[in-house]
């Protein structure tokens, strides 16, 4: 009688663990894995790559897909699969390095606006709403216009353009936290202003954070590929995602379907990163943790 | 109301102000300048000197920046360094053929995006809504240049039925512009007419559930006043917040779109400029951007008075 008394409470208590852990759908589960798959697929690309990226055959050129070439031939006859490996490391790196920096300057701006408030955080929310409202691209090609084409160059100021909603997010959170206990507790011990933003509100604003990063990181993949498609990003003899779409669409009369693993490929990347981006969204919401 | 849109164009002013002293500055930080373009590499540092002398450009940074803003201020961007045109005229012969592409975008994108979320919203069957929001969602996440090559592929290269590039001017002929920009105003929409069909649909589902919705409807109203009068224009506010922020993204997905459809408008202008380091037709171009960008936020802040009159009070 007891045992089976133990064994209900036991139950109901997985029960109630099982319910209060949002179990994530079966979607977002299987868009993890894709990304783990392309993600470590590019990190190992020299290991795993079939052939050289970079070898010609051009007695072998535009070749279907076939035991050899899984994915087919490209113009010049280079073995598309392993082009898309190591296009893949140039493209997520390069979105790392817009996100890092968008994510910097939002971070540090974000969380002395929020924190400082007053004359400072309307100045700078201002600024802000200003950038957001202008199309970031144009600026983008006024900067490349004076530094010359190139994917660092290009990206970097792709993340600069992108840093206000970096921004918006750390902010509201630091303005949340500004005035909460532990804040003033921590305030009125006398710990310095830069210790209480490391220390307090800064872990405090990571949550939206890694939406955010999520997000951003899948605008990144698709403002590299666009730029390396105008031919303003990734340069010969680099090559990206973007840069292979745009030598396929070069060749498309001659071989259209070479243009469909780069292109499935970034689809896939960006949806995963943004289907992963709002369940993450989701899971806080149900916490009662994020304010949109 | 006039009040509300005066306000609102004077907060512009000074944006326009630091757009253009940006463009300013991006262009002292160049290298090279009009003097080195047109005198070549071979000229000597004397040449030079005397060229830039000519050019006022030897003159102190704010002078010049006073001379360039005021010059802007009456509509004078400078001259190309590699033909005689005027920056204005180049964006004048091209401005026509982007503007006309992103209206015929805008207008595509409400017409498409606005029924399909009220349909989703409102329709009995949830399949409709699944096929959609998932059509939706893959359109969101694939970039401008992907949808706009695969209708390419599809449309004008296997089945022919659209030129995959080209243009005719729409005072010429009318019926073959349209036969020409279709491809391309269709792959520019595609993206935001998804968006806003996610935000309609979103939007009419908060309101139908609002009280004085059902009110409404224990009133006896006919489903038309219902859905067209008290749902439609609440559910409208942050639906057209949606549409002003896809206008800016419109132009900018545009400068692509060109690339790949080959039209003559100010995109293609953009990326030539660029590769060249045509500095003035550059820096004109972010400059009627702007204005244009902040035009469509004008238009978006007077729409946000009609739909939610407290605003305007305040």
């Amino acid at each position: 009688m007891t045992d089976t008394n133990t064994l209900n409470t036991a139950w109901m208590r997985a029960v109630q663990v099982r319910r209060r852990l949002p179990r994530p759908p079966v979607l977002v589960v299987i868009c993890v894995a894709i990304l783990v798959l392309i993600i470590g697929s590019a990190a190992l690309a020299p290991f795993i790559a079939p052939y050289n990226p970079d070898a010609q055959n051009l007695g072998n050129a535009n070749a279907a897909p076939s035991a050899a070439n899984v994915l087919g031939t490209d113009s010049f006859g280079r073995d598309i699969l392993s082009r898309l490996l190591f296009a893949g490391g140039t493209s997520l790196s390069a979105a790392l390095l817009a996100v890092s920096i968008a994510a910097a300057i939002g971070v540090v701006s974000g969380l002395i606006a929020g924190y400082v408030g007053g004359v400072v955080d309307s100045l700078m929310s201002r600024w802000v709403d200003v950038m957001l409202s202008l199309p970031g691209l144009i600026f983008v090609f006024a900067v490349i216009g004076i530094i010359g084409p190139g994917l660092t160059g290009a990206m970097i100021t792709f993340g600069v353009l992108m840093s206000p909603t970096f921004y918006r997010v750390v902010r509201s959170s630091a303005a949340d936290f500004r005035n909460r206990t532990f804040v003033l507790a921590a305030r009125s011990i006398g710990a310095r202003q830069s210790r209480i933003l490391r220390v307090h509100i800064f872990p405090n604003t990571l949550s939206p954070m890694i939406v955010q990063l999520t997000l951003g990181m899948g605008m990144a993949i698709g403002g590299e590929a666009s730029l390396s498609f105008l031919g303003l990003g990734a340069q010969i003899p680099q090559s990206s995602w973007g840069s292979m779409v745009r030598q396929a669409f070069d060749a498309i009369y001659v071989n259209s379907w070479q243009l469909v693993p780069p292109a499935t490929i970034l689809i896939l990347t960006i949806l995963c990163l943004s289907i992963v981006g709002d369940a993450i969204t989701d899971s806080f919401a149900r916490k009662g943790g994020l304010r949109s | 109301m006039l009040k509300f849109v005066l306000r609102r164009l004077l907060i512009s002013i000074p944006v326009l102000v630091i757009i253009v002293c940006a463009t300013f500055v991006l262009n002292e930080l160049s290298p090279g300048d009009a003097a080195t373009a047109l005198a070549g590499d071979e000229a000597s540092p004397e040449a030079l000197a005397a060229l830039r002398e000519q050019l006022g450009l030897d003159r102190p940074w704010y002078v010049r920046l006073g001379e360039y803003l005021a010059g802007v201020a009456m509509g004078d961007l400078g001259t190309s360094i590699y033909s005689s045109a005027t920056v204005v005229q180049l964006i004048g012969t091209r401005l026509p053929v982007t503007l006309s592409l992103v209206l015929l975008v805008l207008a595509l994108t409400v017409v498409i995006g606005v029924p399909l979320g009220i349909w989703t919203a409102t329709t009995k069957h949830v399949w409709v809504d699944k096929v959609v929001t998932a059509l939706a969602v893959i359109t969101i996440a694939a970039p401008g240049f992907l949808v706009a090559i695969f209708l390419v592929t599809i449309f004008a290269i296997q089945l022919g039925w659209l030129p995959p590039s080209g243009y005719v001017d729409l005072t010429r002929d009318p019926g073959r512009w349209l036969w020409h920009i279709t491809l391309p105003a269709i792959a520019l929409a595609a993206t935001p007419a998804a968006e806003l069909a996610r935000m309609t649909r979103a939007s009419m589902v908060d309101v139908l559930g609002a009280d004085y919705l059902r009110t409404a409807r224990a009133k006896g109203l006919s489903s038309r006043a219902i859905y067209g009068k008290h749902a439609m224009k609440n559910a409208a506010l942050p639906v057209v917040t949606i549409l002003g922020l896809q206008a800016t993204r419109v132009v900018g997905g545009a400068v692509i779109l060109e690339q790949i459809f080959n039209l003559p408008g100010i995109g293609s202008a953009t990326i030539s400029a660029v590769l060249t380091r045509d500095a003035p037709v550059l820096f004109g171009v972010v400059i009627v951007v702007s204005v244009l960008t902040l035009l469509v936020n004008l238009i978006t802040d007077i729409s946000y008075g009609y739909f939610n009159p407290s605003l305007r009070a305040r």
